[in-house]
């Protein structure tokens, strides 16, 4: 499972890849909480690390306009990001995979990867039931789909989709062939549900800025660090979330 | 006795964003009955979606060998009689 951190700048890149995150994400929190950033900053951290760090950029309220979101995909693989985002607010399925597939054209020739998103809380502001991403994915040829919420008020994910709903959804985005990734104001205790669900992608950034804070703080390589560590420990079993549902025992040879 | 061929390996501790399971599923698309894929794992989830998978697809986990906390894991796909199921893990010294 992949660390992926969103940071708004090189600064705080620089941070989430120091505290051991996979990927960092670059986005705006000045246009809305899921905005774009622009093209020198994505440039800037793109720069300044090894291909092995994945730079994604989100695209996270794309306009339900299809050449312009697919002009701004193709900008982002020009810039070279491992991927690029697309997720939508007010829209429909329709609307939304005309744009996801225009996006995919756009993608031609290049290793970047193509995103659909889609928010658990969508249902507050007439968005796409978060429930179709796979079959949004599936139909516009995404490499891979991400579920997030918009709403940055203290719910989380998990206030929206239950846990088996969302493993069932991450199944059968893999069965089809692509990445899965998580977020939503995600913390610490959510460990235990994400590890079960098992995304291929847990993204974060309120738990790993300054007093908790996605808006006002930063994102600090220690805290990174931390839940780099507190993840690990759950993958490898050393803390254990499968107590009730583990298969069969070990056979132990002598 | 000889040992089985394997027609491919996905080698699921990379750290890449597409997991073992979509590799799986593409890479046995294409493939009759009965071949077999070799997959590693690093982790307790990892390993568990695996068997899963494989139940649901009714492909059989024919071996699987724990390496420290690397898990390999030999599976048959889904309709071929003539290959012996393993009855559980192997846990192997690193």
């Amino acid at each position: 499972m992949m660390l992926m951190v969103s940071v708004q700048n090189l600064e705080e890149a620089r941070e989430a890849v120091a505290g051991g995150a996979d990927i960092v994400d670059v986005k705006n929190l000045r246009e809305m909480m899921v905005g774009s950033n622009f093209p020198p900053v994505i440039r800037e951290v793109r720069n300044a690390f090894p291909k092995q760090i994945h730079v994604s950029v989100t695209l996270g309220v794309a306009p339900n306009q299809a050449g312009t979101v697919a002009l701004a995909v193709y900008g982002a693989a020009a810039l070279g990001a491992t991927s690029v985002k697309v997720g939508f607010v007010q829209s429909d399925y329709a609307t939304a995979l005309r744009i996801l597939r225009e996006s995919r054209r756009a993608l031609e020739g290049s290793d970047t990867k193509l995103i659909a998103a889609t928010f658990a809380d969508s249902h507050l502001y007439e968005g796409i039931d978060p429930a179709l991403v796979v079959k949004l994915g599936k139909e516009s040829r995404s490499d891979g789909i991400l579920i997030d919420t918009l709403i940055k008020d203290g719910r989380n994910l998990f206030d929206f989709i239950q846990e088996p709903t969302l493993k069932d959804l991450v199944l059968e985005a893999k069965e089809a062939g692509m990445s899965t990734a998580l977020s939503g104001a995600l913390k610490v205790t959510d460990l235990h549900a994400l590890v079960r669900i098992n995304p291929d992608i847990v993204g974060v950034r309120g738990a790993v800025c300054t007093n908790g804070d996605r808006e006002s703080g930063n994102v600090v390589a220690s805290a990174v660090a931390a839940l780099r560590d507190e993840l690990q420990r759950r993958l490898t079993g050393k803390v254990d979330v499968f107590a009730e549902v583990e298969p069969s025992a070990p056979r132990v040879l002598s | 006795m000889n040992s089985p061929t394997v027609a491919f390996t996905v080698d699921g501790t990379l750290r890449s964003c597409k997991g073992a399971i979509a590799r799986l599923e593409q890479k046995f698309a294409d493939l009759p009955s009965g071949s077999l894929a070799r997959v590693r794992v690093d982790n307790v989830p990892n390993r568990i979606d695996v068997r899963a998978w494989a139940d649901r697809k009714g492909h059989r986990i024919v071996d699987e060998v724990r390496r420290g906390e690397e898990y390999e894991l030999l599976i048959a796909k889904g309709g071929d009689p003539g290959i012996p199921s393993g009855s559980g893990i192997v846990i192997a010294s690193r």
